[in-house]
């Protein structure tokens, strides 16, 4: 128990600080998780809302694939992107493995099914009634978008949230990906797994405070907004 | 205004709608009424166009923009109530000062003046029907289709709905059809009473058609 105990006291003795090579893998680890979620929310989640709109053909079909690939594991997502990136396959050339972007990339992949399947659930329940309401105000189809998602923001931000709080507490995609490379693809979740197989157990306790943090923090906000609704 | 005929709404296995013949007049309050699960809701869904797949043919003698819709429960959007009660006249592109104007009348017309700047989602069921009514005809619709407009209001809040309809009906001569189950009701302001199990036979096949006069 003692060197854990010392471990929390270095760990705090760590942040604060102001270690660098502590804070550039914090860095790393909010740019990387906070640009695969905007990138997602361009993306999965208009595409989430638009689906829930309206009936469709395969509709049972798609819940049932984009629910399934919610849980998938990140280190399937990993593997995935790593022979899609790896130097032989066809986009080798990009020279993109163990890169940043490369885990962006892991991590979009990784988001993408989690976004569009929450906006779908919530359009479908929420959206369709909002877009009746619309129609029946008058409003055509492009006030009707952008009542839809003025009306249901609180939710997406949710949405937002939850999406990045599943990328940045992710290990398994960017470790393969990423490959854990000091000062330059190193993130939280890999310093804390490789940190821990070195037995270096204070700089391991310093980032997952952190993490901890990070979470504890993105869901008082989801509560908070829960609650006021 | 409106006329249905041959109308058959299905939903799976089950026969929503089968209406013949039913004709609604223009400038007039018709109630229609029947027992629960006749398909009224539903009748009212697709004259407003939010219901297609149906068979039939449903000829509305005005333009899409010119009908609404007031549902039970009544869905209020996320602002105050002065911005609910203006927002189809933004919708419109209708100016500020038109907006102010109509706001301030429709306030006072129904008494909820006081909560013009309070959340729409944070009233009461009974102020919900007063500011989703004010929406409905800030901006002078010519087909109005009410679904229970008044029901689980007092005495006093279900008047003044009752009030507002009649002297919107008089004043701007629109179309309205309300759905009720308060008899009492439909008879102080109903036309005519159209109980919808009288219009109702077996299906023919025909294709669905709703159209609006441009």
């Amino acid at each position: 128990m003692d060197y854990i105990i010392e471990g929390f006291i270095e760990a705090v003795k760590l942040l604060l600080s102001i270690d660098r090579e502590l804070y550039s893998v914090i860095l790393l680890s909010i740019i990387v998780s906070a640009t695969a979620t905007l990138l997602t929310l361009c993306s999965a989640l208009p595409l989430g809302i638009a689906l829930g709109l309206k009936k469709f053909r395969g509709e049972g079909i798609f819940a049932r694939i984009i629910f399934s690939l919610m849980g998938i594991p990140s280190v399937v997502i990993g593997l995935t992107v790593a022979l899609l990136l790896s130097r032989r396959s066809l986009l080798g050339f990009l020279q993109l493995l163990y890169t940043p972007t490369a885990m962006i990339i892991a991590q979009v992949l990784l988001i993408t099914p989690l976004a569009m399947g929450l906006a779908y659930k919530l359009s479908k329940k929420q959206g369709r009634k909002i877009k009746n309401l619309g129609k029946t105000l008058g409003a055509d189809k492009f006030q009707i978008i952008a009542l839809v998602f003025t009306e249901l923001k609180g939710e997406i931000f949710v949405i937002a949230l939850t999406c990045f709080s599943r990328a940045i507490t992710e290990v398994g995609a960017v470790m393969i990906v990423g490959g854990n490379i000091k000062g330059r693809t190193r993130v939280m979740t890999t310093a804390i797994s490789m940190l821990n197989s070195m037995g270096d157990y204070s700089m391991g306790i310093a980032l997952g405070i952190i993490l901890f943090l990070v979470t504890f923090i993105l869901n008082c906000i989801v509560y908070s907004l829960h609650d006021d609704k | 205004m409106i006329k249905i005929k041959n109308l058959v709404k299905n939903f799976g296995n089950r026969n929503i709608l089968d209406i013949e013949e039913l004709n609604i007049e223009e400038g007039r309050i018709t109630a229609i009424v029947g027992e629960n699960g006749l398909g009224k809701s539903t009748l009212f869904n697709v004259i407003a166009g939010l219901d297609t797949e149906y068979e039939g043919r449903v000829k509305i003698g005005v333009g899409p923009k010119e009908v609404t819709l007031l549902q039970h429960p009544p869905l209020l959007l996320d602002r105050s109530v002065e911005e609910n009660i203006v927002y189809p006249l933004r919708l419109r592109g209708i100016g500020r000062e038109y907006r102010d104007k109509k706001a301030a009348e429709l306030l006072d017309l129904f008494g909820i003046g006081y909560i013009r700047e309070k959340n729409a989602l944070s009233l009461s069921s009974g102020e919900r029907q007063k500011v989703a009514l004010a929406r409905a005809l800030s901006f002078s619709p010519k087909l109005l289709l009410l679904d229970e407009p008044a029901s689980n209001l007092d005495t006093a809040s279900a008047t003044t709905i009752e009030r507002a309809i009649t002297e919107f009906n008089s004043k701007n001569s629109a179309t309205i059809i309300l759905i009720s189950h308060d008899r009492d009701q439909v008879a102080r302001i109903a036309h005519r009473t159209v109980n919808l199990k009288d219009y109702m036979k077996n299906s023919l096949n025909y294709k669905g058609d709703t159209t609006y006069d441009r």
